[in-house]
């Protein structure tokens, strides 16, 4: 999987599940600032991102640094280059 | 308060009964004005605890220490686990939790974006949520506006909406919150077009 697919379905998944505005999603956009996300939106962005991309989250401590839309496509990156996901 | 201004300001309210027959439920209700608040008043549930944001705590210094009495819930005070476990404990106690899922006064008259808490505690509970659908609020006093327009105020509630009918669905608060909003939207929409 590359990284514009990543973008493409991490993208798909948000806005199909938070009705965001495909133009928000940018990789500078706060997911809470500017997406408008609170800590149970966040909770359930995991399950979706889980449910995207067929994997499960062991160590939810290393969401504590996600900030940005960008640091969601570099997490998910970080899974695919462990093989976590395909 | 409502009834000094009644004359300008009439009210109705459609469907009150469903608040007496469903207490300890989840209120919503769509947000126009700062007059909904006091809105409520025109209806019959009387044990009723608001969540809200910190700022009507901070400065509204005349209604604040009535709020804090009648254990009015500050939802920015606490940890989400804290908000959380106290709006449970309000309701096993038999009080009916009023929120505003839009989170704030919508600026534009439109309906805004629902937040998720209120349909998650409602999966969290068991208990139903009750949609309280108010009309023209907005328009007595619009934002920005420095006039008081005086209008009738339409409120009704919808029937209630249960948790279990979502249970089978991912995500189920998820898919309660679009499905009652979707109910607002439809009969907001319905209410323009007549």
């Amino acid at each position: 999987m590359d990284n514009d697919t990543i973008v493409t379905k991490v993208n798909a998944a948000l806005a199909e599940e938070f009705e965001l505005e495909q133009a928000a999603l940018v990789p500078d956009a706060k997911i809470r600032d500017d997406l408008g996300l609170d800590s149970l939106d966040i909770v359930d962005m995991v399950i979706v991102l889980e449910k995207a991309f067929d994997f499960k989250l062991q160590n939810k401590e290393s969401l504590a640094a996600i900030r940005t839309l960008g640091d969601i496509y570099t997490f998910i990156g970080e899974l695919r280059d462990a093989g976590t996901i395909r | 308060m409502l009834f000094w201004l009644h004359p300008w300001l009439p009210v109705s309210l459609r469907n009150d009964d469903l608040a007496v027959q469903h207490p300890a439920s989840i209120l919503v209700c769509n947000h126009q004005s700062f007059l909904d608040i006091y809105l409520l008043g025109a209806q019959q549930q009387s044990n009723l605890c608001l969540v809200t944001k910190h700022w009507p705590f901070h400065l509204l210094f005349f209604f604040a220490p009535a709020m804090r009495s009648a254990g009015y819930i500050d939802a920015e005070n606490l940890p989400a686990e804290e908000v959380e476990a106290v709006c449970l404990q309000r309701l096993r106690e038999g009080a009916t939790l009023v929120i505003f899922p839009e989170g704030h006064r919508t600026r534009t008259g439109a309906l805004g974006r629902f937040h998720v808490g209120a349909f998650h505690l409602a999966m969290q509970s068991g208990r139903p949520v009750l949609p309280l659908l108010v009309h023209n609020s907005f328009n007595v006093f619009p934002p920005h506006g420095k006039l008081f327009h005086p209008m009738r105020i339409r409120m009704e509630f919808l029937q209630a909406v249960y948790p279990r009918d979502f249970a089978a669905t991912p995500l189920p608060h998820r898919a309660m919150m679009r499905y009652v909003r979707q109910l607002y939207a439809t009969q907001l929409a319905a209410e323009a077009y007549s």
